[in-house]
């Protein structure tokens, strides 16, 4: 039940975007943002789109995925799409009762900024879905490295983040096994109250955080025992490096970012 | 009467997903009340999810389960009660003390069973004494305690909801060899007093030779013997190409056999087995004289 919930969306896979580096991934996938921001037309939204969608057929990850990645911001786009719907009271009206009323741009703008947000959460949801999580906190160190030198502990944030990713699985089967046995003992945890219900949770998180404790100070003498000490002269097993698919990805992101410019200013 | 009795039971992990993998295939089952049965099969065989579906909290993919004549998962609402004749100890259950003090952790199942405070109190002290934790111990948080301490306190917690069937996998690893033989010890105790059923789940064939009246072997998912100790033990070979085996004392006495001694081949206890050395060595003795 719990094992559902899937934490990092990686979908392995060999598409050129898994291949590419994580940092020019990171890197790119801000560009991108910018990209879509930069679009103030629907023409250039066009190329936006049609940008959207050959990286989604390249990345082959299945549409399924990206239905799911869409859903949670659900929400979102419905409540900015209404307040744009009857709060821009411009252009010509196409629809009226009462007070409410639906004018041209207003509608115009309800469907740019749904499809930009559409556009903005596939893009980056594919820098999720094609990096592992490893990776990604590895990229993310590595693009922040030089904010060691005001003395930002980048090195003991990513394995924070290092650490808690790979132990997400590990605590999840763990909440598993103790509700079951909680539940073996009688625990109801489905039935009562909100307050009733929450009282019910006492059992699962007390022994939770007792083998979390437990954990974290067995792979801290582990560490210990294999000399970690920090960032300070670290090798890496698996070293980052540009290859001809990141150029490759730089200059195929140009041609669009200067695409979606010139029909800016075209149109 | 079949306290616990199954009829097709299968339970298919991962239903349409690339990782389906059948768990439990298949399974008839009939256990009578009171027996003592020790449950083997290698890692994976589905012993674990077999026995969590005895309490509910699997649901069988298909086929059903009686407990004590009825029927689980007919009516959700009864699962609650049904779930109270069947105790279930896990691996390592002293992971899942909580309370305070070990008294409220042991009357946590009796309270959520709705028994009144003196019958929480009589069951709390009668079981602590069961399992060998003194008073002064129940005031005591159950964090302070040795490992086989706190592993005896998680026990008794499941056995003072006095289940009609008590299921413990794997009680005793982990823990050295005194704390095995205190742990197999009290229930072994807790079968003779309470006459209630008892299923271990254990992966030592001594343990499961010298204490259970039946043995249930599962393979591949399937439930490949349900037979005494001395059948189980009798079909060795099949035993072994499960990648299980039969006790060493057992093996020691087939092999003696295959050189031509003149031995039952139904040795699977070591006492049996010393018992059975010593009569043969007198009777040599009877003879030289």
């Amino acid at each position: 039940m719990l094992k559902d919930i899937t934490i990092g969306q990686y979908f392995p896979g060999n598409s050129p975007l898994h291949r590419m580096d994580s940092r020019m991934k990171l890197v790119l996938t801000i560009v991108f943002i910018v990209m879509l921001f930069v679009a103030k037309n629907k023409f250039s939204l066009f190329v936006g789109i049609v940008f959207t969608l050959i990286t989604y057929l390249i990345s082959n990850i299945p549409f399924k995925m990206i239905l799911k990645s869409l859903k949670p911001i659900l929400p979102i786009i419905i409540f900015t799409s209404v307040l744009n719907l009857f709060f821009i009271r411009t252009g010509e009206i196409l629809w009226q009762w009462k007070f409410l009323k639906i004018t041209e741009d207003g509608f115009n703008l309800a469907v740019f900024m749904t499809v930009r947000i559409v556009c903005l959460i596939i893009g980056s949801s594919l820098l999720t879905y094609t990096t592992s999580p490893i990776d990604l906190t590895d990229g993310i160190e590595r693009l922040l490295s030089p904010l060691k030198k005001i003395k930002v502990p980048v090195h003991e944030l990513a394995m924070m983040m290092t650490i808690a990713l790979r132990f997400i699985p590990t605590l999840i089967e763990e909440t598993d096994k103790i509700m079951a046995a909680q539940k073996a003992r009688g625990a109801d945890m489905e039935t009562g109250s909100l307050i009733k219900r929450a009282k019910a949770l006492v059992p699962i998180l007390i022994p939770l955080f007792v083998s979390s404790f437990r954990r974290a100070e067995e792979l801290a003498l582990a560490m210990e025992c294999r000399c970690y000490h920090g960032g300070e002269g670290r090798t890496r097993m698996k070293q980052l490096k540009l290859h001809l698919v990141d150029f490759c990805a730089v200059i195929y992101f140009a041609v669009f970012f200067a695409g979606i410019i010139i029909v800016n200013t075209l149109t | 009467m079949a306290v616990i009795k199954t009829e097709d039971l299968t339970y298919v992990y991962g239903e349409d997903t690339p990782f389906r993998k059948v768990a439990v295939d298949n399974v008839n089952l009939s256990i009578d009340e009171g027996e003592f049965i020790g449950v083997i099969g290698h890692t994976g065989s589905g012993k674990s999810t077999l026995i969590q579906h005895f309490n509910g909290l699997l649901k069988p993919s298909s086929g059903r389960i009686f407990i004590d004549g009825e029927q689980l998962w007919e009516d959700k609402a009864r699962l609650r009660e049904i779930r109270f004749k069947v105790g279930l100890v896990f691996q390592y259950p002293e992971y899942q003390l909580f309370e305070e003090t070990c008294y409220k952790d042991i009357a946590f199942g009796p309270r959520n069973m709705g028994l009144s405070e003196e019958e929480i109190d009589r069951r709390v002290r009668e079981t602590a004494r069961l399992v060998g934790i003194d008073d002064t111990m129940l005031d005591k948080s159950p964090f302070e305690l040795s490992g086989g301490q706190k592993r005896r306190v998680a026990i008794a917690g499941v056995m003072a909801m006095e289940p009609k069937v008590l299921i413990l996998d794997e009680p005793a690893s982990g823990l050295d060899p005194k704390g095995r033989a205190q742990i197999l010890g009290l229930i072994r105790e807790y079968h003779r007093e309470k006459k209630n059923t008892v299923m271990l789940v254990s992966h030592s064939m001594e343990d499961v030779a010298k204490h259970c009246s039946k043995i249930l072997v599962m393979n591949k998912a399937k439930v490949s013997m349900y037979d005494t100790p001395v059948n189980v033990f009798h079909r060795a070979d099949e035993l072994t190409a499960m990648g299980l085996s039969v006790p060493q004392v057992t093996k020691v006495f087939n092999r003696l056999k295959a050189q031509g001694c003149d031995i039952p081949e139904d040795v699977y206890t070591v006492g049996f087995g010393s018992e059975l050395i010593m009569k043969i060595l007198s009777q040599h003795k009877g003879a030289d004289l």
